[in-house]
């Protein structure tokens, strides 16, 4: 083994962790014990890991997360290991308790805001058509077999658009269909569309709101909400729908 | 030992290393909190699937890794590559590693590696898992975590010191 050898093995070890009890990583060590300037260079990387190990602890969590995460899960069921008759007895008031707390308090997670945000930002990480086809008959059939909403109404505007395919998403257990839609030089639009009971407080009449680098035109009508994302500006965006 | 598990617990327990695990994988807050939600969303419905309460922790890692990753539905664009003929193949070591830094030029330069090291390097330095918690945790083989790793960090640390401000001249 020679130097930057042992550089390649201890540059993935851990100080006072179970990385350097690996046979490479002891010969590693053995030459690092015998070169000096392996040596020095081991002393630092040390000291690197340990920095880096520091800072992203010392990464700020926003501090209502954690109430937000317990506003979002609704106590539908706990795991329970070594389950007994008693412990599901007591379970199931406990879990009547919660679901009657869950329900009298407003739960911001079934909002509309916080689908909207969600679906947004899913187009912007990565999305993948689940059909493509410019077919908008082919399209309602396959969304209709997998379960999500295929009789959407499309306004006149959109209508016109070429489509390119859909998805199917999922939103707390409920099917979201995403239809994508060319629009020329605007690129593609994303019309997500979920039965209304799924979100709270669904917007009737248009409503335009930027998501992160995306712009979105909401609304609701016939038991359905609507999200039209796009990347275009937020005058041609509302004159869509 | 209590049979069950207490959700509240669970999530006083991991909520913070799971977002700091999320921000260092998408580099966005935002985002970063809707991992964390949906991962406890999906243990609060599907948690009751898990047998062994041990194995919680690491199913809440591996649940948010595969929110990010978006495993069911685009693998097109992330395929998971065998690194097997890369081992050999690690980038150059720099002299010396980086020492001035904070969090925020960590969290810029891990969010510029590779998808498919970040996540083995995020988990090398956030809660001391082993390599081998970390293959289970990603579902890829142990020698592949090993190489990812060493892959990674040679390429964040030649990145923080390609980031790193080079001290000005002093003036007397």
């Amino acid at each position: 083994m020679n130097n930057a050898e042992a550089k390649k093995i201890l540059i993935a070890c851990r100080p006072g962790t179970d990385d350097l009890r690996s046979p490479e990583a002891e010969a590693a060590l053995e030459l690092a014990r015998r070169d000096p300037e392996l040596r020095q260079w081991w002393h630092r990387q040390q000291v690197f890991q340990s920095d880096v190990k520091r800072s992203l602890g010392a990464v700020p969590v926003p501090h209502d997360l954690r109430d937000r995460i317990l506003a979002g899960t609704k106590v539908v069921k706990l795991p329970l290991w070594g389950r007994t008759a008693v412990l599901s007895a007591a379970a199931a008031v406990i879990l009547l308790l919660g679901v009657v707390a869950v329900w009298q308090r407003p739960s911001a997670e079934t909002s509309f805001e916080t689908f909207r945000s969600r679906v947004a930002r899913a187009v912007l990480r990565q999305y993948r058509m689940d059909i493509t086809t410019n077919d908008m008959g082919q399209i309602r059939q396959f969304l209709a077999a997998h379960h999500a909403p295929a009789d959407y109404v499309l306004p006149q505007n959109l209508e016109r658009l070429p489509a390119m395919g859909a998805g199917v998403l999922s939103w707390r257990d409920r099917r979201v269909s995403m239809v994508c839609l060319d629009s020329g030089p605007q690129g593609t639009v994303f019309l997500f569309v979920v039965d209304v009971s799924s979100v709270k407080n669904a917007p009737r009449r248009r409503e335009f709101a930027p998501v992160s680098e995306l712009n979105t035109v909401s609304w609701s009508e016939g038991g359905k909400a609507y999200v039209l994302a796009g990347s275009g500006g937020k005058a041609w965006l509302e004159g869509l729908p | 030992m209590r049979g069950d598990l207490n959700l509240e617990e669970l999530v006083g327990q991991h909520y913070a290393a799971l977002y700091r695990f999320a921000v260092s994988l998408c580099g966005n807050e935002s985002e970063a909190c809707d991992l964390v939600q949906e991962t406890f969303y999906l243990f609060s419905t599907k948690g009751h699937q898990l047998n062994d309460r041990s194995k919680a922790k690491s199913w809440l890692f591996t649940t948010l890794y595969r929110l990010f990753t978006g495993a069911r539905r685009r693998l097109i664009r992330f395929p998971q590559h065998e690194l097997t003929e890369v081992e050999m193949d690690l980038p150059e070591i720099p002299p010396q590693p980086p020492s001035h830094f904070d969090w925020n030029m960590v969290l810029q330069c891990l969010g510029r590696l590779d998808e498919n090291f970040r996540a083995p390097v995020a988990l090398f330095y956030l809660d001391d898992y082993s390599y081998k918690e970390i293959a289970e945790i990603l579902h890829v083989p142990l020698g592949t975590v090993k190489s990812r790793i060493a892959r990674g960090i040679g390429s964040l640390q030649q990145m923080m010191l390609d980031r790193a401000p080079v001290p000005s001249p002093r003036t007397s």
